[in-house]
């Protein structure tokens, strides 16, 4: 078990309400959170902004990670091709709002994506076909359900419950991520009530809790794959980037410093190391 | 434990015994980021361990999310890990029997009583490498130390071993009196019905029920009334993060952590213990 994850929470334009309701997240016990820029068809993508300053203490502090994340809502007339420019790649986590079926089969199939979300507020208008479902879960992507709506309102709730227990029941809840979607801290709830209510969906016991701790790392490691990869394989920096903490990973490789100190010197600077990048798989 | 509740209903005054109930106050201590390594070293192993019983446990950190880790007082530390951490650490432990097949957590248990656990061997090397300061393994750490010998020799020595931390003394264990305005105490006797009967609420299930929702000071309206009825329950009460629970056994955290026992003493010298045990909880 890991950390636990709220990979949406709403960027807002108002200042205080947004660090109140990231406070209250990190009090609530989550660690993770993204905070979610939405781009509708007709924005203008900027670069990822910087996390928000919340005056936590030391120990919050410590413990506590801020996220970006970018949503984009597909409609059959978007042009997808910007979604491998940098500024998309400045992003953490790169989540898509399919709205119509066609861009659904597209998001599943074609797009390089970590994370397919839909708003299941209203009623979708489309059918999520089994077979593009497949196809996204073979490629190794990412689903969504947010429980933010169905707090906030009762007809919301009808729609999140119907929608969801659908969507859980035909696909048994695999790569599944559940999240807050939350625009204010009334929204929130902590992560074992989150759990609770993921069992009324129709989710396991184990799937439930892991929705929130274990699929949402594979899904950052995945989103961190699409990212900073060369071929979703190898990452390439140099020595010196390495933190002096984690140092003791290639002293194994190091040649002896006794006989062999000199050539040490001019070698172990110039060979630029080359990291695997071991944990695609988490699960 | 972390907390111990006594119960008497019927009782107009309290026995002298619990007014002035002082627990052993000077053996309960709180450590402020206690590097783990300061508690598999040699020294303190000699000099602290040896020397009487130590009971530790780290706070502030969730058993199913981050690492615990907690000494017991037949010297075995016990490490509660993710698989990251347990990735790095480079100590052998056992997969976690509440993960599932593909395991995410692992528990790692040194003796530190172990021959091999001294300075010079390999073991011990390999313990002081893995925990020292590569992995920022430090903990709000919890304990309580009772020396064997009633010498006075004790506690300075520990404040010499740990001169860099910070030591907080948890002499205020807060000691509450609670007076319950209930008229409806459950009649029991020795020969109880042990088997439920659905209904009658005198059970032994729904006695222990009775004694929760008082503790918890709900209303409790469901048990049958009867007046002047002598019996007492104690419950004791441990920590919902601990990695190990009765005997050794692992402990985990699902929905809750239910670590507690509860006495309930009947006149004739009956006792009856009740126990309580969470999901991700091995039955002892």
């Amino acid at each position: 078990m890991v950390k636990f994850h709220d990979l949406n929470i709403a960027r807002v334009k108002d200042a205080v309400a947004q660090k109140h309701t990231l406070r209250i997240a990190c009090r609530l016990g989550y660690e993770v959170v993204a905070v979610t820029t939405v781009l509708k068809n007709g924005d203008e993508l900027t670069a990822a902004p910087p996390p928000i300053e919340l005056q936590l203490t030391k120990e919050e502090q410590q413990n506590f990670q801020q996220l970006s994340r970018i949503t984009v809502v597909l409609s059959d007339k978007t042009n997808n091709s910007y979604l491998g420019n940098d500024k998309i790649k400045s992003y953490d986590i790169l989540a898509v709002q399919p709205t119509t079926e066609k861009s659904f089969q597209v998001a599943c199939s074609e797009l390089n994506v970590d994370l397919i979300t839909f708003d299941f507020s209203t009623w979708l208008g489309f059918h999520l076909k089994h077979q593009y479902v497949q196809t996204a879960l073979r490629l190794g992507k990412y689903f969504e359900f947010t429980y933010g709506p169905a707090i906030r309102d009762t007809t919301c709730r009808r729609y999140v419950f119907q929608n969801t227990t659908d969507f859980v029941q035909r696909k048994e809840g695999q790569n599944t991520i559940i999240s807050s979607g939350a625009e204010w801290p009334t929204d929130l709830r902590a992560p074992y009530d989150v759990a609770n209510l993921a069992i009324l969906f129709g989710m396991k016991e184990g799937q439930a809790k892991s929705s929130l701790t274990s699929t949402p790392r594979a899904l950052l490691l995945k989103a961190a794959t699409r990212r900073l990869t060369v071929k979703s394989s190898i990452t390439i920096g140099h020595v010196t980037s390495i933190p002096e903490k984690d140092k003791w990973k290639i002293e194994g490789s190091k040649p002896p410093s006794t006989d062999a100190g000199k050539r040490q010197n001019t070698d172990d600077h110039d060979e630029p190391k080359k990291k695997k990048s071991k944990k695609l798989k988490s699960n | 434990m972390r907390k111990v509740e006594v119960m008497l209903p019927g009782c107009e005054s309290l026995p002298d015994v619990i007014q002035d109930i002082s627990p052993d106050l000077d053996s309960y201590y709180l450590v402020k980021r206690l590097p783990v390594v300061e508690l598999v070293k040699e020294e303190f192993v000699k000099e602290i361990l040896r020397k009487g019983h130590f009971t530790g446990i780290s706070v502030g950190t969730r058993v199913d999310n981050h690492t615990v880790v907690a000494v017991l007082p037949s010297g075995h530390l016990i490490l509660s890990v993710d698989k990251d951490l347990y990735q790095e650490l480079g100590l052998s432990g056992k997969p976690s029997k509440y993960t599932g097949r593909n395991a995410t957590r692992f528990v790692v248990e040194i003796d530190l009583f172990n021959a091999n656990h001294s300075n010079g061997k390999k073991q011990y090397n390999r313990v002081l490498w893995s925990l020292k300061d590569r992995l920022n393994l430090t903990f709000n750490f919890i304990f309580s130390w009772e020396p064997i010998n009633e010498e006075k020799v004790n506690f300075m020595q520990l404040t010499r071993l740990w001169d860099k931390y910070v030591l907080e003394d948890l002499s205020i264990v807060s000691h509450t009196i609670q007076k319950t305005q209930t008229t409806v105490v459950p009649k029991l006797s020795h020969n109880q019905s042990l088997v439920s009967t659905p209904g009658d609420g005198q059970d032994v299930s729904s006695i222990y029920e009775y004694i929760g929702t008082i503790s918890c000071d709900a209303n409790q309206s469901f048990v049958k009334s009867d007046a002047l009825v002598p019996w007492a329950a104690l419950t004791v009460h441990g920590f919902d993060d601990s990695p190990v629970s009765w005997w050794r056994k692992e402990h985990g955290f699902h929905k809750n952590g239910c670590n507690l026992y509860t006495i309930l003493i009947l006149p004739d010298d009956t006792y009856w213990l009740y126990m309580a045990i969470g999901t991700d909880d091995e039955c002892p």
